[in-house]
């Protein structure tokens, strides 16, 4: 019976025009995010290899230097956008691009792209992902309005009930025809952004891809399921079909549209970002309160620990006291080693206030599940936030190797030297930048709860589309 | 019937329904939120400019001061070398705030409005050190009058007057309505007119007292200007969506047509066509990558070091009256740094002004496309109204620049040959000033769009009348 049910609504799906029409404008509309986002992402990979290489160059190029002036000189970490960032590039849009690596201090990531796009941009995102976040619920919506409530004005409920179909066949039918009209659309668009991302000349294992994929198509889906419950419930409950739709568009309009950029907003007030001179001036004072004084134990431990590293054995503090050292070398190590926990700590409390805003965004997913997938989505592409992050962790470990090597050469080879030139060839002492993106299961992690969020939604939808449409139909 | 007929027909048949009064109240306090979210955003930015001005102040007063004992007391006052050199003066700038700067955050959340001018800096990471916003809210953007203007004024009309004709004709009762000696024309109109102007007074309402309550930073005297210039701004928006939902009506369609059509529209209007034409003109007009600036003024900043003894002397060979008899004051390294900084952005100026040429061919190409979109013609009036627009924080950035390229030709002679800045030249150089010169040309450049809008609405109004003339009642016989 079931399948009978299955078959007609699936042809009355498919003889709407209405539904012809929008499923063309979100492929055509899917297609040409995809190229632009595809467009975008090749052209910043290869902007970023690109200045990598110069960078590279310019650096092994700097002659007899001073190694300190050379780590004022610094590196630059560019980031490489993840693969399926031409599905979802997330906030990449709103991320600096690259982390300029120097002496004494972290810096943030710099270069928004989109401080560079034009202004109109700022109204919507045109990527895949970004399209099925608006599309896909007015899509579900389009087809489930009518469900219940259409059939009820026309009269052709009652006759299908009389007929012996179960409420539950029909609930099932229309749930299942409806749904997958939208997780095919869905799933389509994840796939053929995967299959490009698979040939992304990143170093990011297939596997990884695909894993991320699947979680991508799970994640629409569980929304996509919720959109249809939320259909079917409004359908059921409501009188008219043009009453059902006005209400949906209403659930629509709010929560793709004004939620999310409520929740953002009240989440910027509740954990507001101080503005970056204030966050450099904090850094500053933060920095000076937490570095030991000279002669204090705590700074003769870190002058310890760094002789010893620089020559690789333990050094007693006696022993060290003799040694033939550059003092003006050491002094900048052990102020590396010092800073280096109270520019991390404050960092920390920096990306705490990211996440403390994210948890206000999911408290408003609760009223709107499209944050939630925004929050997933983006978190499976690799372009969320705690990417971000890593990304940014990892250059704070590259710079600490590269200052360590310079003030290292300087501390040994430099003794006795007022002025001390590292050799031409030394630079090429310095390691490369080699970025490994996270796996996967990072992304799991962070988008968890966004994920059990959208299953509660989903859950809670359907059960109560099922319960009130069994309840109105019965009665 | 008289006009209050109309009105409180209208007030019992759908605006005075307990559903339509909690979507005007929703729409109210949404309003009252973007207001106050415009407001929390422009005094933070408030904040953020007194805090750098202080400091900036601070550390120029502590520099004047040394100066100041320098030149009292020579070589017995014991100061670092460095004291008076021009390398150590900073200077404030900041963008001020526009009058209507709370009613539009526009590109004021990613654009630098603040920076401090150094010659230690190059101008590479004058602006570039501010990044530390959240970019998850930046993406989502923020919720401000102009956002709920633009995007839920059409969404509360469509809703509230889809089916202002269109429901009678679904219920089989338009014939009846007019049987009654009304014609359609008046009918209409007037429901139109009615409820869509019950939207637009609650609009204007709660902007007049935002206006009024959050005039703080500025008089109302300031503010009132362009307020009146976003207030026939919104008028003719709301206009022009009454013109499409008049249009859509006259189509005399079920009013499941009308709302698909309308929200179609709507979709278009203010999200496809803006998002897809930004796509296409950035990928027609790409601006150069600011990766490859930044790999150019490094690679420049290792040239000119590897180089700098040449640069010097060609430096000095420029300036030759900074040199006789002159003995250095100031550090060597003082006058490598500036060297060296110096070389980075003359160098990497023509990159800067090839994003600046880039920018203007796609803003212009943005002039062609926006009468595509009334949501495009309305965000950058509004933008400009609220002083957010790229446009104008790009001028800002630049006259920053060439206030620095100004400053560093003016005291760099003396940095080279290693002169202090006297306090009385120190004195004689103004300070940073935004020159706000552009604002007039730039919104005399919506003028002709929104007469466009406005001959959209005379031209819909005239096709909608016509269509009236010829309406036929379903279900009525003729």
């Amino acid at each position: 019976m079931i399948s009978h049910i299955m078959r007609k609504e699936a042809m009355e799906v498919s003889r709407d025009g209405r539904t012809r029409l929008l499923a063309v404008i979100v492929l055509l509309l899917g297609l040409t995010g995809l190229l632009a986002g595809w467009a975008n992402y090749t052209d910043q990979q290869r902007n970023a290899m690109f200045a990598q290489e110069i960078d590279q160059n310019v650096f092994l190029d700097q002659g007899e230097k001073n190694p300190h002036s050379a780590a004022h000189f610094g590196r630059m970490a560019y980031k490489p956008a993840p693969p399926l960032a031409s599905f979802d590039p997330g906030a990449a849009q709103f991320m600096g691009q690259v982390i300029w690596l120097e002496a004494h201090q972290r810096n943030p990531a710099m270069f928004r792209p989109a401080a560079d796009s034009l202004e109109l941009s700022r109204l919507s995102s045109f990527s895949v992902a970004g399209i099925l976040a608006v599309f896909l619920p007015l899509l579900v919506f389009l087809l489930g309005y009518a469900a219940f409530a259409g059939e009820r004005e026309r009269g052709t409920l009652r006759q299908t009930l009389a007929s012996g179909t179960s409420v539950g066949a029909l609930f099932t039918a229309k749930f299942v025809v409806i749904a997958s009209a939208g997780v095919v659309l869905a799933t389509v668009s994840i796939v053929v952004s995967t299959v490009m991302a698979l040939f992304a000349p990143v170093s990011l294992s297939a596997a990884d891809t695909l894993i991320r994929a699947f979680w991508l198509i799970c994640v629409y889906a569980v929304y996509v399921v919720g959109l249809t419950g939320f259909a079917l419930l409004v359908s059921s409950l409501c009188r008219h079909a043009k009453t059902a739709l006005l209400v949906l568009l209403g659930i629509w309009a709010v929560s793709v549209m004004v939620l999310p950029r409520i929740g953002a907003g009240v989440a910027a007030q509740v954990h507001p970002i101080p503005d970056g001179a204030q966050v450099w001036r904090e850094l500053r004072a933060s920095v000076a309160e937490n570095r030991a004084a000279p002669g204090t134990p705590e700074y003769r431990a870190a002058e310890q620990f760094v002789v010893s590293r620089a020559l690789g054995r333990d050094v007693s503090l006696a022993e060290m006291d003799n040694m033939d050292l550059n003092s003006s070398g050491l002094r900048l190590e052990v102020n590396e080693v010092l800073d280096y926990a109270a520019l991390n700590a404050f960092y920390t409390d920096i990306y705490a206030k990211y996440y403390g805003q994210r948890e206000i965004r999911r408290w408003f997913s609760l009223l709107s599940p499209t944050i939630a997938l925004q929050h997933a989505s983006s978190a499976f592409s690799g372009t969320d936030f705690v990417a971000h992050q890593h990304f940014a962790d990892s250059a704070e470990l590259q710079r600490n190797e590269i200052v360590r090597v310079m003030n290292e050469d300087m501390l040994i080879h430099g003794a006795g030297m007022t002025t001390y030139l590292s050799d031409a060839e030394f630079w090429e002492n310095v390691p490369d930048f080699e970025y490994v993106f996270p796996s996967a299961s990072l992304s799991l992690r962070s988008a968890l709860l966004d994920f059990v969020v959208l299953l509660l939604w989903g859950a809670l939808a359907s059960w109560l589309a099922w319960t009130f449409t069994r309840r109105r139909l019965a009665s | 019937m008289t006009s209050g007929d109309w009105i409180s027909a209208e007030w019992k048949l759908n605006i005075g329904r307990p559903s339509s009064l909690v979507i005007f109240l929703a729409f109210a306090g949404l309003l009252i939120y973007a207001a106050f979210n415009g407001h929390s955003h422009l005094e933070n930015r408030m904040q953020a400019i007194d805090r750098h001005q202080a400091e900036i102040e601070q550390t120029m007063s502590s520099w004047r001061d040394n100066l100041a004992l320098k030149e009292s007391l020579g070589a017995q006052a014991d100061l670092s070398p460095r004291t008076g050199s021009a390398m150590d003066v900073r200077f404030s700038t900041y963008l001020p705030q526009a009058p209507l700067a709370d009613f539009a955050i526009g590109q004021a959340d990613i654009l630098p409005y603040l920076a401090a001018i150094s010659l230690s800096d190059p101008d590479i990471r004058m602006f570039s050190r501010y990044e530390f916003d959240d970019p998850i809210s930046l993406l989502l953007g923020s919720f401000d009058l102009s956002t709920a203007i633009v995007v839920l004024l059409p969404l509360l009309l469509i809703v509230l007057c889809f089916d202002f004709i269109s429901s009678d004709r679904d219920a089989n009762r338009l014939g009846l309505t007019l049987s009654q000696g009304i014609g359609i024309s008046s009918l209409f109109w007037s429901r139109l007119l009615i409820r869509s102007g019950s939207v637009v007074a609650v609009l204007i309402m709660m902007m007049v007292l935002v206006l009024l309550i959050q005039s703080g930073y500025a008089s109302i005297s300031e503010r009132i200007n362009p307020f009146l210039v976003w207030t026939a701004t919104t008028v003719i928006y709301a206009g022009f969506w009454v013109a499409v939902i008049a249009w859509v009506a006259s189509c005399n369609k079920r009013s499941e047509f009308n709302i698909m059509a309308l929200l179609s529209l709507w979709l278009a209007f203010v999200f496809i066509v803006p998002s897809g034409s930004s796509a296409i003109l950035e990928t027609v007009y790409p601006t150069p990558t600011r990766l490859a600036y930044l790999a150019e003024a490094r690679e420049t900043e290792n040239e000119t070091r590897l180089q700098e003894s040449e640069i010097a002397n060609q430096f000095i060979l420029d300036h030759p009256e900074m040199l006789v008899n002159e003995a250095a004051e100031i550090p060597a390294f003082l006058r490598s740094s500036f060297l060296v900084t110096n070389t980075v952005d003359q160098a990497t100026r023509p990159i800067l002004d090839e994003f600046e040429a880039a920018a203007q061919r796609r803003e212009a190409s943005v002039g062609v496309i926006r009468y595509l979109s009334p949501a495009i013609i309305v965000h950058g009036l509004f933008n400009d109204l609220a002083g957010t627009s790229a446009g104008r924080h790009h001028s800002y950035m630049q006259q920053v620049r060439e206030f620095k390229a100004a400053y560093a030709d003016r005291v760099g002679p003396g940095i080279v040959a290693g002169q202090p800045l006297s306090m009385a030249e120190f004195e004689s150089i103004e300070g940073f000033r935004f020159q706000e010169n552009a604002r007039v040309g730039a919104l005399g450049n919506h003028l002709l769009p929104l007469l466009f809008l406005f001959a959209l609405i005379v031209v819909a109004v005239v096709v909608v009348n016509r269509r009236l003339a010829s309406f036929r009642v379903v279900g009525q016989s003729d």
